[in-house]
């Protein structure tokens, strides 16, 4: 697989690329709503194993399944890690003892270095919710043709304008990456030595001018196309798809539940806060448990 | 090699994914190496609060109590958090009461509605349905003993307690000290109906220039009884008597009792007590020169008794304040707490009071029975038949941390039944109607070296001596 084909959505399982954009797009914005209003380390989890039965439904090609998986790892490893090491909160808890506070150069300078049990779960609620948007936003990008969005944005009456170049951002993800391939493998073949002519990170600072004036090119001879074509003339984009009943009814029911679920914990932060209501105690009782 | 390492990624997003849901559920590997949980019972955390140091005066506070109705506990924070858990330690509902400590409470007869004190700007009273946590009423103490915020004077509801009817009556003062060192105090003591209706207040058209940090009410003899305990006995004071009995009905005074100090001191303090006999015959009351007193309903003192005798030590007057005063049904029980400089309350003493930190049992004839001694302070007590359960905190003589703890005594023969150790002292305790459970508040501390103990949480125990087995 090419690294264009990566960043395409071509190879989705067919249910998954007929959806409608608005339902992909209302989806991922609802979704990004929970991430940010859940704060339950086992709801979080939960919500992260979605999206990957998601990607399983969607048929997710495995060259993908093992670039998801390392930008997974990465983002949540990193972040147990980083909060296990540094979480400056109370009550922290040691597990371990990396540096003992007298061993040295090294104790002194940093107070001694620990593994905090709290930082580690800590680390994994922030974890989960980056991943769980990141493998979300993957789904839609390698399911959906930039068509499909763009209809969908302006059917929400959105600026042509703004739209495009939403859209385009998206479109020109593989397209970068098409294009540093390509550069890279040019800097390879181009090198003078043989010792770690294949490596990447050694071509790495040179990329930058060739690929900002390939992406300009490219640029111009995009902007030719959309004025030639007539783009934003005010008919161009009259072709309304049709959002199927089925798919309104599931973001209209997704809807209703993430705003039940932001209410209630709005309304049990408030009662922390003196707004207390015992009508509301099921409620209270519910948001602690799983929110 | 290369799809290896493709293959590799994937394998370790999987493994990843199982040691996620282990993290984020409960059985998370630290949990597996927690031995003891069984024995040690369950416990909740109650929040972050300043850290205070071992040896200072006033202590982080807390307040609990069993709630029968929902077999739960009812526990006030200094947070100003109220939570109701059940006995597994599962909060059932967690309300904030504003910015106040929370320092008093009192249930009603029927466990349905919690009355709540608090020390604020305002001095709230609430009327707390236990069930769902709302308020049903609330009363300011800064309406009948003022506040002034600039001299950080703020009013508290110090200690309620309720009739049959489940009539409240409310203790509520201010103490003020001026930029020149002088003390004055405003006090008055609240009647209010279960619907929150103000019955009286006492006096009418005055407050008390000295604390009242205690009352008690007795429906067989129809009377409140308060106790004063100023720093100081000064002659300008109106309100000098040691003890006044009201009416319960109409608040009007019907006797006033005025204990005769012994040397090294000039007043006599009654602090944490008195308190009635069921009954209403009796009422035992614990000084903090060290006596213990029975008077009868009206204030006939019918014997005293020292169990703390202030000494005289290498010209250090050294005592262990007496503290609290029941009469229960195998006899009347007093408490002592650590040993104190009489000159100064942090002052170091040459030795410990052999009578501090005990519980003391004498029958109503005055005869003594037995005396308990703990390593640390007896913060408070609960009772649930002949079993007596007793918060036990510091001893900031010996800083003896392993005396901390739930201990469980059985008052027939003070014999110990029970000790659960805390890493930090004991605030706070209650037991259920049955003796079965305990729950009791700890508190952090910060020790001389430097070092935290302890946290603000609440212990549950199961005693395992519910019902009969109490014997």
């Amino acid at each position: 697989m090419s690294v264009r084909q990566l960043w395409e959505g071509t190879d989705a399982a067919p249910w998954m690329q007929n959806l409608n954009g608005r339902t992909k797009l209302i989806v991922l914005f609802l979704f990004a709503i929970l991430t940010i209003t859940i704060d339950n380390p086992r709801s979080l989890f939960v919500l992260f194993s979605i999206t990957l039965l998601l990607h399983l439904a969607a048929k997710t090609s495995i060259y993908k399944w093992k670039v998801l998986a390392i930008l997974l790892l990465l983002g949540l490893w990193g972040s147990m890690f980083s909060q296990a090491l540094f979480f400056a909160q109370s009550t922290r808890t040691p597990l371990f003892v990396l540096i003992e506070p007298n061993a040295g150069f090294l104790g002194t300078l940093t107070g001694g270095l620990y593994v905090y049990r709290e930082g580690i779960l800590y680390g994994a609620v922030q974890g989960l919710r980056s991943a769980s948007m990141m493998s979300l936003g993957l789904l839609v990008c390698w399911t959906s043709d930039p068509r499909q969005l763009l209809q969908a944005l302006i059917a929400w009456r959105l600026s042509p304008q703004i739209a495009f170049m939403l859209v385009t951002a998206i479109r020109f993800l593989p397209v970068l990456a098409a294009e540093t391939g390509e550069v890279i493998t040019a800097l390879q073949l181009r090198s003078d030595s043989h010792s770690g002519r294949t490596a990447v990170i050694r071509h790495l600072p040179y990329i930058a001018k060739p690929l900002l004036a390939r992406c300009l090119r490219r640029a111009q001879t995009l902007a030719l196309s959309v004025v030639s074509r007539g783009f934003f003339l005010a008919n161009a984009n009259k072709q309304a798809v049709v959002w199927d009943w089925r798919e309104k009814l599931c973001c209209i029911s997704l809807s209703v539940l993430v705003a039940v679920i932001v209410s209630s914990k709005i309304s049990y932060l408030l009662s922390e806060q003196g707004f207390y209501f015992g009508v509301l105690r099921q409620a209270y009782d519910w948001t602690k448990l799983y929110l | 090699m290369n799809k290896l390492k493709g293959w590799l990624a994937l394998v370790i997003l999987a493994v990843s994914w199982c040691a996620l849901y282990w993290i984020t559920g409960s059985r998370t590997p630290w949990n597996q190496f927690n031995t003891g949980s069984n024995e040690q019972g369950v416990s909740a955390y109650l929040g972050d609060i300043p850290v205070i140091n071992y040896d200072r005066m006033g202590f982080t506070k807390a307040v609990v109590r069993y709630i029968k109705a929902e077999n739960g506990w009812l526990v006030g924070t200094e947070r100003g958090e109220l939570f109701l858990f059940n006995n597994e330690g599962r909060v059932l509902w967690k309300r904030s009461l504003g910015i106040g400590k929370l320092i008093s409470v009192c249930i009603s007869n029927d466990t349905k509605t919690a009355y709540i004190g608090e020390a604020s700007p305002e001095g709230n009273l609430y009327a707390i349905n236990v069930k769902s946590g709302d308020i049903i009423w609330q009363h300011k103490a800064s309406d009948f003993v003022g506040t002034e915020a600039s001299l950080r004077s703020h009013p508290s509801i110090v200690h309620i307690a309720v009739d049959k009817e489940d009539n409240v009556f409310a203790n509520c003062y201010r103490f003020k000290m001026t930029k020149d060192g002088t003390r004055s105090y405003s006090a008055k003591m609240l009647a209010i109906e279960k619907s929150g209706k103000l019955l009286w207040e006492y006096p009418a058209h005055e407050t008390i220039d000295c604390w009242i940090n205690w009352c008690d009410v007795n429906d067989n003899n129809g009377k409140v009884v308060i106790s004063t305990s100023a720093y100081d006995y000064r002659p300008d004071m109106k309100y000098r008597d040691t003890l006044y009995f009201l009416d319960k009905k109409t608040g009007t005074k019907v006797n006033s009792v005025w204990v005769p100090p012994v040397p090294p001191f000039e007043n006599t303090v009654v602090r944490s007590s008195p308190n009635y006999s069921k009954d209403g015959r009796f009422l035992a009351a614990s000084c903090s020169d060290g006596r213990g007193m029975l008077f009868d309903s009206v204030g006939n003192l019918l014997w005293t008794r020292f169990v703390s005798v202030p000494a005289n030590v290498d010209n250090t007057w050294i005592n262990a304040s007496g503290r609290d005063g029941f009469v229960t049904d195998y006899g009347v029980t007093f408490t002592t707490i650590n040993t104190f400089n009489r000159e100064n309350w942090q002052l170091p003493t040459p030795l410990e009071h052999p009578s501090n930190n005990s519980i003391f049992l004498f029958g109503l004839d005055g005869e003594f029975k037995y005396q308990f001694k703990a390593e640390g302070t007896m913060e408070e007590l609960a009772f649930a038949d002949n079993l007596v359960a007793c918060a036990v905190g510091r001893n900031v003589r010996t800083h003896n941390y392993a005396a901390h703890g739930m201990l469980l005594i059985d008052l027939k023969d003070g014999k110990e039944k029970l000790f659960h150790h805390t890493e930090g002292p004991c605030q706070a305790i209650d037991i259920s109607a049955d003796g079965s459970k305990v729950a009791a508040v700890e508190a952090p501390v910060l020790t001389p070296q430097g070092k935290i103990l302890g946290a603000y949480r609440l212990h549950i125990w199961d005693t395992g001596l519910g019902g009969k087995g109490n014997d």
